[in-house]
């Protein structure tokens, strides 16, 4: 009833705010942040997938990592492509030496930021990053900006044959988290390198969710974060019959893992990064990885910017420069023919040498 | 067993409910306590039952000091009570509500009803109640469930029974029988404490009458005190039980119902072929045990039901199928019976719940812009017409005693011009002063020449007020009967005895 | 005056004391998930000064972030210095008006879930009418706004009809209506109408310039007009709610249905009503959204927006200045958290650690109660539980 506790409020709240404010004040104080002069800031900003994809974004950070005996490397989650722009104005905020966007859908922003900024260096992971007119008919370079893509098809190709080859139903199915270039590419290869097996062997075996003569009949689950779509995808395939599923949408392909391992009647193909090491709780029904060389790639963008030698020459990760490869079959090394083994490898050499194509 | 309170004081806050209390009863005796709504009588006997502690003062059961903290405490003394709310568990059955608390288990841990069953068909007998202890509470009549209260206190040995307004949810022929009862415990050495608003039940039940006016005793009578004396007791000042009606003109018919059925959505019957006529000056009764399609029908008549069939003219005109906005504003002034659910809305203030049917008209509204001070202007007024007693017109309607939130539903219905009034059950849980205001109001409509529809489940109040009576039984009219009628042949009608 | 003032302060103090409590608990997540801080935790006198200096850190960072960075207005004068409260006001601006979506319907009694969908189809057409038409500046953003909000309406004024008409549950409803528009964006953006020339991931071309709101604070600023807007969009629902015929029928629906209903307002036309205008807020603040700050319209354009909304109007306790507060909160907190995240290796996380503490304490009074010792905190709140009974 009525007591006065209106004051005692007010006297409570004052004494935690000067607390809080004073703890602010000491800390600010005591630790100044520690530069180091000799290190430039590289800084990273993610897409939707979080750094804990276990793939492409993980793949990227780990190489900006990598490169931290030459850079302080930081970086930023986006939770939507609102957060893009902020995100990489705030890295020019903090005058980062280079900033790099990791994913196709985040390049058209950090060209924007590149012409804008053009004392600092950028790079854009799985894309060209071409500054494009509107209707993309004239694309051209930007003197600050390069490009780190991969040929994810060529390994990918490998997959699909190893994948075709390994299927006891004959039926393998892909899936992609949005229907960007860098996810088809993937689809597209596998596709192709199954198709390969059927003309070679004489063999009829069918690939779900991607025929790269119908590219908009391909299945999607909208986006990099929808776990429960991606486990009625993957459900889904198995009920058709497929025993392989190669899953292109990052962190969810653990979704798709995780229904091989508890329904045992499928195994995966892991892309990005060797899944074997990256995601080991799903290591028993990982068949291979379509790996993708993003750490090292990242990595050289961030050290040669260190020594001054950043250059706008667009990487492409091949076969051929070990910039994409497919992972070795680790505990399926034993369950797989030596034969098959063979033709998979046999065939990249081809690939890599530019005697067969994965187009 | 005798009880004795001394010097029981409680204050929440700055509120005194209790103002050191004596109060006596003695062994076999039946003690009424009268009182208005407010006047502390249930805080008194909470205390009494453990459900508060007292500030201070001391309880003695046969001349011994005894403490209770806790309704067992008081289980334990031989003190046992009756709710108003009844505390009982509706998909039970009688036994298992009976037992509840107490229940005996055999070996491992199985429930035990065999001794319980028994003693309670024993104890049942001993009071000529016919009782089925596997009968769902549900299932069961409110003067059944309330018989049920009564032998679960009695079933634990209680030799004080408390009753708190024990026949506020009675029909008059199950109010009779609880008076029965409760006498027939008397001859039987169970003293009792009767409290009641209700002076005719009180004068015919009590050996003695105490009286408490806010928080205190104000004086005792005997039970031959006449109604008048002991109303003054319980309001503090001359209180006129009896209103003035003063002969009148009967005018046309300003409301017609015509073969009137009402059902719910699936269809089952409320209100099944009703027809009657109330004239301009008069005042219909709609007399009839609560749940009989009274509700139904007068929510018909603003056509807020949906199933309705036949006809409804207000001064020649049919209204039924408009909407409830377009029926109230034909002329009808409506008090719904639950003025907390329908008639007010608590958060509102005073002032907005004055506009709840008028607000959009001038001068609270121009167009669809609203003025606040209209609003608050109008509403000082109204409150002083009304006698609406609140520091502001701003503040919540839920800081009204009863009394003043009825007041406000009539300042808003009857301040619109209207042909007829439609007052369900408009004194229902009011107090003695309140009642006399509402009673007022609403003969004074009649002498001005309007029609009034009153639903009553009281039978003092409908032989007080009304001109024709019509019984309400099983959602059709019985009989139409003038207000000479005895209480009797009324009580009759209402439990579904036409003849 | 005194009245009005102790109201405020009153319906203020329970959002302000679980603020503070949410910093202060956070404060010791931040402390205990830092390696640095538990790598010394067998030396207590070191433990606590780099505990105090992390969290100290972040949330200097967070304030940084949010409000006024001295770093930026270094040598560039005080306004640039300013930079990161336009940013929070630019993230705050749709939070305003989803915000208000639900905090209106809450005061008609209904529990607006729907915000997300609703956005959606705002900023579908919004952006619609932005790239696909030419027309003269100021009508063409007029033209882009009013078809987000009419569009919005509609989606949501279907709600209403269903629960007017057939009793269905808003709750239900709203909910099945989000998944709809999620995947109606998904579509859209895949017909040729809406995929952008040369690209076929799911993003619309960006708007033409005579639809853009205009800037208000030069073009290295994001602030856009939109703020404005959404403030106008408060006034009007404090002004429909407290000062007109209609939102008084709202009120009273909300307040007591019943009632209402024997006084003889329509609580039908009251559901249909108060879920169109709920669908047209959200839209507009998808309208907003699209022509404010990003342009072109992605499939997660309504980010979390419209679920957002729903915790800043409770925060807000359903009222339109709350809401506003409430969403500049949210949106200081995000922008924020980047800059922390940026310049500590505090997670950026943590402020959705904070936001929901926040919350927790506001549906706890009595928690808050008892830690401040307060007897007479003001707690009068049914909307929180009117939802579900509706």
């Amino acid at each position: 009833m009525g007591d006065p506790s209106g004051g005692n409020i007010l006297k409570k709240t004052i004494k935690l705010v000067t607390l809080l404010a004073a703890a602010t004040l000491v800390a600010g104080v005591a630790v100044a942040p520690a530069s180091n002069a000799a290190k430039i800031k590289a800084c990273v900003v993610l897409d939707t997938g979080g750094v804990d994809d276990h793939s492409f974004n993980a793949g990227s950070w780990a190489g900006a990592q990598a490169a931290s005996n030459v850079a302080t490397v930081s970086y930023l989650p986006s939770s939507s492509a609102a957060d893009y722009a902020p995100n990489i104005k705030k890295f020019i905020d903090q005058k980062c030496a280079i900033i790099i966007g990791v994913g196709f859908s985040i390049s058209s922003e950090i060209v924007k930021a590149a012409k804008a900024n053009p004392t600092v260096k950028f790079a854009v992971v799985d894309d060209a990053a071409l500054d494009c007119n509107a209707d993309y008919s004239v694309c051209n370079p930007v003197a600050n900006v390069k490009g780190l893509t991969f040929a994810t098809n060529e390994a990918a190709f490998q997959a699909g044959y190893l994948a075709a080859g390994y299927s006891k139903t004959g039926i393998v199915a892909t899936y992609g988290g949005a229907p960007y270039p860098t996810v088809t590419i993937f689809m597209d290869g596998f596709a192709k390198g199954v198709a390969y097996y059927n003309k070679v062997k004489g063999k009829n075996v069918k690939v779900l969710g991607w025929d790269p003569a119908k590219p908009s009949a391909g299945t999607f689950v909208g986006d990099f974060s929808s776990t429960n779509k991606a486990l009625q995808l993957s459900q889904g395939f198995e009920q058709q019959g497929a025993d392989v599923i190669m899953p292109v949408a990052g962190g969810l392909g653990a979704a798709t893992a995780g229904q091989s391992l508890k329904s045992g009647k499928s195994v995966t193909v892991w892309v990005d990064t060797d899944g074997y090491y990256a995601a080991p709780q799903y290591a028993s029904v990982l068949l291979t990885t379509v790996a993708k060389g993003l750490g090292a790639a990242v990595k050289s963008a961030i050290v040669d910017t260190a020594k001054g030698q950043f250059t706008n020459k667009a990487y492409v990760g091949t076969l051929a420069n070990k910039g994409v490869s497919i992972a070795p079959l680790h505990d399926f090394s034993s369950k797989v023919s030596s034969r098959l083994q063979l033709d998979v490898k046999v065939i990249g050499q081809k690939i890599a040498s530019g005697t067969l194509s994965a187009k | 067993m005798s009880l004795e309170l001394k010097g029981i004081t409680k204050s929440f806050g700055s509120l005194v409910a209790n103002d050191s209390i004596d109060l006596l009863v003695n062994d076999g005796e039946i003690l009424a306590i009268l009182g208005e709504n407010g006047a502390g009588k249930s805080t008194l006997m909470n205390i009494v039952y453990g459900l508060l502690k007292p500030d201070s003062g001391e309880i003695r059961v046969n001349g011994e000091v005894i403490t209770i903290n806790e309704p067992s405490d008081a289980l334990a003394a031989g003190i046992g009570m009756v709710h108003q709310h009844f505390m009982l568990i509706p998909v039970f059955t009688v036994l298992e509500n009976i037992v509840l608390g107490h229940e005996a288990t055999s070996k491992f841990g199985k429930l035990d009803l065999t001794k319980a069953r028994e003693k309670l068909l024993a104890l049942a007998a001993d009071f000529g109640f016919h009782i089925d202890p596997d009968a769902l509470i549900e299932n069961l009549p409110v003067g059944v469930q309330q018989r049920v209260e009564i032998l679960k206190a009695l079933m634990y040995d209680a030799k004080i029974l408390i009753l708190d307004e024990p026949t506020a949810v009675l029909t008059p022929q199950e109010t009779d029988e609880l008076l029965e009862v409760v006498k027939r415990l008397r001859s039987q050495g169970t003293s009792i404490i009767f409290i009641s608003h209700k002076l005719r039940e009180v004068k015919a039940l009590a050996d003695r009458i105490s009286v408490i006016r806010r928080g205190k005793v104000v004086g005792s009578a005997e039970p031959s005190a006449s109604q008048e004396e002991l109303a003054s007791l319980m309001v503090g000042r001359e209180v006129n039980l009896a209103p003035d009606k003063t002969a009148h003109e009967i005018k046309e018919v300003i409301l017609k119902v015509d073969g009137l059925t009402v059902s719910d959505p699936s269809g089952r019957g409320l209100v099944k072929d009703v027809s009657f006529e109330v004239r301009g000056g008069e005042v219909l009764a709609i007399a009839g045990v609560q749940g009989n399609g009274q509700s139904e029908l007068a929510q018909a008549i603003i056509n807020l039901e949906d199933h309705v069939h036949g006809s409804i003219s207000l001064g020649g005109k049919e209204i039924k199928g408009l909407s409830v906005h377009q029926s109230l504003h034909e002329g009808i002034a409506f008090i719904p019976e639950s003025r907390e659910d329908d008639g007010l809305i608590a958060t509102f203030s005073i002032a907005d719940n004055l506009i709840l049917d008028t607000h959009r008209e001038k001068p609270f509204a121009k167009g669809i812009s609203l003025s606040p001070r209209a609003v608050v202007a109008d509403a000082e007024l109204k409150a002083k017409e009304f006698d609406i007693r609140a520091q502001s017109v701003k503040d919540p309607a839920s800081s009204l005693s009863g009394g003043n939130k009825q007041k406000v539903v009539l300042a808003r219905e009857l301040s619109r011009p209207v042909q007829l009034l439609v007052a369900s059950q408009p004194t229902r849980g009011l107090d003695v002063g309140s009642i006399e205001f509402v009673h007022e109001r609403i003969l004074a409509e009649r002498d001005a020449g309007r029609a009034v529809l009153l639903f009553s489940t009281e039978l003092d109040e409908v032989l007080a007020l009304a001109d024709r009576i019509a019984v309400m039984y099983a959602g059709k009219i019985l009989a139409i009967v003038d207000s000479n009628v005895s209480r009797e042949k009324l009580g009759l009608l209402m439990a579904g005895v036409a003849e | 005056m005194k009245r009005i003032v102790d109201r405020i302060l009153g319906s203020a103090l329970l959002p302000a004391l679980s603020f503070i409590l949410a910093f202060i608990i956070s404060g010791f997540v931040i402390a205990f998930s830092d390696s640095k801080v538990l790598k010394l935790a067998s030396s207590p006198g070191k433990f606590i000064s780099t505990a105090l200096s992390t969290v100290g850190n972040a949330y200097l960072a967070l304030f940084q972030g949010s409000i006024y960075d001295p770093n930026l207005a270094h040598g560039h004068g005080f306004l640039q210095g300013l930079y990161p409260l336009s940013e929070t006001i630019v993230t705050a601006t749709p939070l305003i008006l989803t915000g208000l979506a639900v905090a209106l319907a809450f005061q008609s009694g209904l529990f607006n879930i729907g915000a997300q969908g609703q956005f959606i189809f705002g900023a579908i057409a919004a952006s619609y009418v932005g790239f696909h038409f030419a027309y003269t500046p100021v009508l063409h953003v007029l033209l882009a706004l009013l078809a987000g909000v009419v569009s919005a309406a509609l989606w949501g004024g279907v709600v209403g009809l269903l629960k007017a008409k057939t009793g269905a549950h808003e709750v239900i409803v709203t909910i099945m209506m989000n998944y709809i528009a999620g995947f109606f964006i998904l579509w859209i953006l895949k017909t040729t109408t809406f995929l952008r020339h040369g690209r076929i991931d799911p993003i619309a071309p960006e708007v033409v310039p005579s639809s853009h709101l205009p800037h208000l604070a030069g073009a290295n600023f994001r602030l856009h007009a939109g703020i404005l807007i959404a403030l106008a969009a408060a006034y009007f629902v404090w002004w429909l709610l407290n000062r007109t015929t209609i939102g008084f029928q709202f009120r009273a629906v909300g307040a007591n249905a019943s009632a209402a209903k024997t006084a003889g307002i329509s609580v039908g036309y009251v559901t249909v009503a108060t879920m169109a205008l709920c669908g047209a807020l959200a839209g507009l603040g998808g309208a907003v959204h699209v022509l404010g700050s990003e342009y072109a319209l992605t499939a997660d354009i309504a980010g979390n927006f419209g679920f957002d909304a729903i915790t800043v109007a409770l925060l807000g306790r359903a009222k339109p200045l709350g809401t506003v507060f409430a969403a500049l909160l949210f949106g200081a907190l995000r922008t924020g958290g980047r800059t922390m995240q940026a310049n500590t290796t505090t997670p950026l996380d943590i402020v959705l650690v904070i936001q929901a503490l926040i919350v927790l304490f506001i549906a706890a009074p009595t928690l808050v109660r008892f830690i401040f010792r307060i007897k007479n905190l003001k707690t009068q709140d049914a909307m929180t539980s009117k939802g579900w009974n509706g």
